[in-house]
């Protein structure tokens, strides 16, 4: 932080029913963002009254995805220029990040366009350190107008066009809410990633994603669906857990691996299974069975 | 006609008319007990000659209770049908005659088939599977359990030779919404009943989940039942039982951190009242 003024930094969070954690959000970063912009999709809790307390700018935009969301919220801010940071509700930003973005933005050279930022996770209460999830890199800083979210319905990455470096600090999701509302979270997603993952006309976005992303994609889509459906949450959560050491984490950490990495990729293979069963039976397409059963719109 | 048929309900606009038409005519009432459907079921319950009469779900056994005490059920005879099921014709059969059965048993059994993702799973020790659904009225009532609740009489039980199925047609985003509500409750049931999580009977609760799924899924032959009982078996059997033996930590944990009962911490949580169930349906 130098005495000359602030860069301009614009924070875009998505909401809705956040009340428990949108405080927690804003306050982490008070003291680097220049405007905070809290796009929220309908809350029927306290979230917008909060977020308009602490501080934040709070618009209204009905929910299709999150890309579509996240990007309808860039194009709304419009051009700060600066920086733009995308920052999720149960996310807080650590001290030390606050300080790297700060010196980060008031230094970084003109070619580099963005940032990858640690993500670390807590889950039932307690930092998950194994089973090499985390901390992952994740782009969540770059220059406004050079970065989108691509347009995917599960796993969207920020993409950039230029350099991207890597800062100190973390990102840390601490959701508070209870299984019941993960595992209801998780049901949705696993539909949308079903849906990507049947949805051929879905192509990799143009543009940076961070190096670990582009790897983790890559062996996504080259090596893991490749592999049989029902087989392969089991070999992947054999990795995680046995191999990178998952069951390091105590019961929770059994818990996160059980359910993230074993339950919710075997619903997604679940539902891929169903979804096709459901189009040869009734002969329609994806974007009909996926409208009557799910209620989407590809 | 000596048969009243009790059917509890709260949105099955998608298999109302089927059950109703597997009953056909061999009940002289049928009675859907609606919890407050808003997708129509009523009015198909209607226009097929069921009566329909509303009563705010708290449980399922609680629905079908309120039905045996308040309903005025006056036939020899009372048998309960889930709105998914239907009644096969062999077990039609035998409920059209049902002064043939023998005089002592209270209650009697029925075999039940259960269809997943389009499939009648017959093995994994799913079939057959006996539960008690056919009662002498006055004889029978509900266990007052949130869930996993099974029909009680106090006399002797048998056996009519004759199936229902289960074939629900909804998706495995509704099913995993269902037993996710489910293992909630299941979860609560337990601890309130006085079943801590931690080692049962020596083995850890990681453990348990998957034991029983290997168990079903190899020894008791649930592979041969093909990619449907595949998923069954890991999400039923193993998802399921895993994610209560989770929750039952989760809640201890929120106990010890806000200093509150299970009573509380079900109300605030989850907004279910425990208080008060019985578990023995006594």
């Amino acid at each position: 932080m130098t005495e000359t003024r602030q860069p301009a930094l614009t924070v875009i969070i998505l909401t809705r029913d956040e009340s428990r954690h949108i405080e927690r959000c804003i306050t982490s970063v008070r003291a680097i963002a220049t405007r905070t912009i809290v796009v929220d999709s309908g809350s029927r809790d306290a979230t917008c009254d909060l977020a308009a307390a602490a501080g934040a700018e709070v618009v209204t935009h009905a929910w299709t995805n999150y890309a579509q969301q996240f990007n309808w919220g860039i194009d709304h801010a419009g051009d700060n220029g600066g920086w733009t940071m995308r920052l999720d509700a149960d996310e807080v930003v650590s001290p030390e990040l606050a300080a790297s973005i700060a010196a980060f933005m008031a230094s970084a050279a003109g070619d580099v366009a963005g940032a990858t930022i640690d993500r670390g996770m807590h889950f039932l209460g307690r930092r998950i350190r194994w089973g090499g999830m985390f901390p992952t890199k994740v782009i969540r800083l770059w220059r406004t107008g050079l970065g989108r979210v691509e347009n995917r319905w599960m796993d969207e990455h920020v993409v950039v066009d230029g350099a991207v470096v890597h800062i100190a600090g973390e990102i840390t999701d601490i959701n508070l809410n209870s299984i019941g509302w993960w595992t209801d979270k998780h049901n949705g997603y696993a539909t949308r990633e079903a849906i990507d993952q049947l949805n051929r006309a879905v192509t990799s976005a143009s543009g940076d994603m961070g190096a670990e992303a582009r790897r983790k994609r890559w062996i996504k889509d080259h090596v893991y669906a490749r592999l049989p459906l029902g087989l392969r949450p089991l070999l992947y959560f054999g990795y995680r857990y046995v191999i990178l050491l998952g069951f390091l984490d105590g019961w929770q950490g059994l818990a996160f691996h059980g359910l993230q990495g074993f339950w919710y990729r075997f619903l997604v293979d679940a539902k891929i299974a169903e979804l096709r069963r459901l189009m040869a039976q009734r002969g329609q397409d994806l974007a009909t069975v996926v409208a009557d059963e799910y209620g989407y719109r590809l | 006609m000596t048969l009243t048929v009790i059917i509890p309900v709260l949105d099955e606009a998608a298999h109302i008319e089927r059950c109703l038409a597997s009953i056909g005519t061999l009940a002289a009432r049928v009675l859907v007990i609606d919890a407050g459907s808003t997708d129509g079921t009523q009015d198909i319950a209607r226009r097929m000659g069921a009566e329909v009469l509303h009563h705010a779900w708290s449980s399922d056994a609680r629905q079908v209770n309120w039905a045996i005490d308040t309903a005025g059920i006056t036939t020899e005879w009372t048998f309960l049908l889930h709105a998914d099921e239907i009644i096969l014709p062999g077990l039609a059969a035998r409920l059209a005659d049902l002064d043939a059965l023998p005089t002592a048993p209270l209650g009697f059994t029925v075999v039940r088939r259960l269809h997943f993702l389009g499939r009648w799973l017959r093995r994994g020790g799913l079939y057959p599977e006996r539960t008690l659904r056919l009662w002498r009225t006055g004889h029978g009532h509900c266990e007052d359990r949130l869930i996993g609740e099974r029909m009680i009489v106090h006399g002797r039980v048998g056996h009519v030779a004759g199936d229902i199925a289960a074939i629900n047609t909804r998706n495995i985003g509704w099913w995993t919404d269902r037993y996710n509500a489910n293992a909630t409750r299941e979860a609560l049931a337990q601890l309130h009943d006085g079943w801590p999580s931690g080692a049962v009977g020596g083995v850890p609760v990681g453990i348990r989940a998957p034991a029983v799924t290997l168990w079903r899924y190899f020894v008791r032959l649930g592979c041969l039942d093909g990619w449907e009982g595949l998923v069954y078996c890991v999400l039923q059997t193993g998802w399921f039982r895993f994610l209560v033996d989770v929750k039952k930590r989760e809640v201890e944990a929120l106990m010890v951190e806000r200093g509150q009962t299970l009573g509380t911490v079900a109300q605030n949580e989850y907004g279910i009242r425990l208080i008060p169930l019985a578990t023995n349906g006594g």
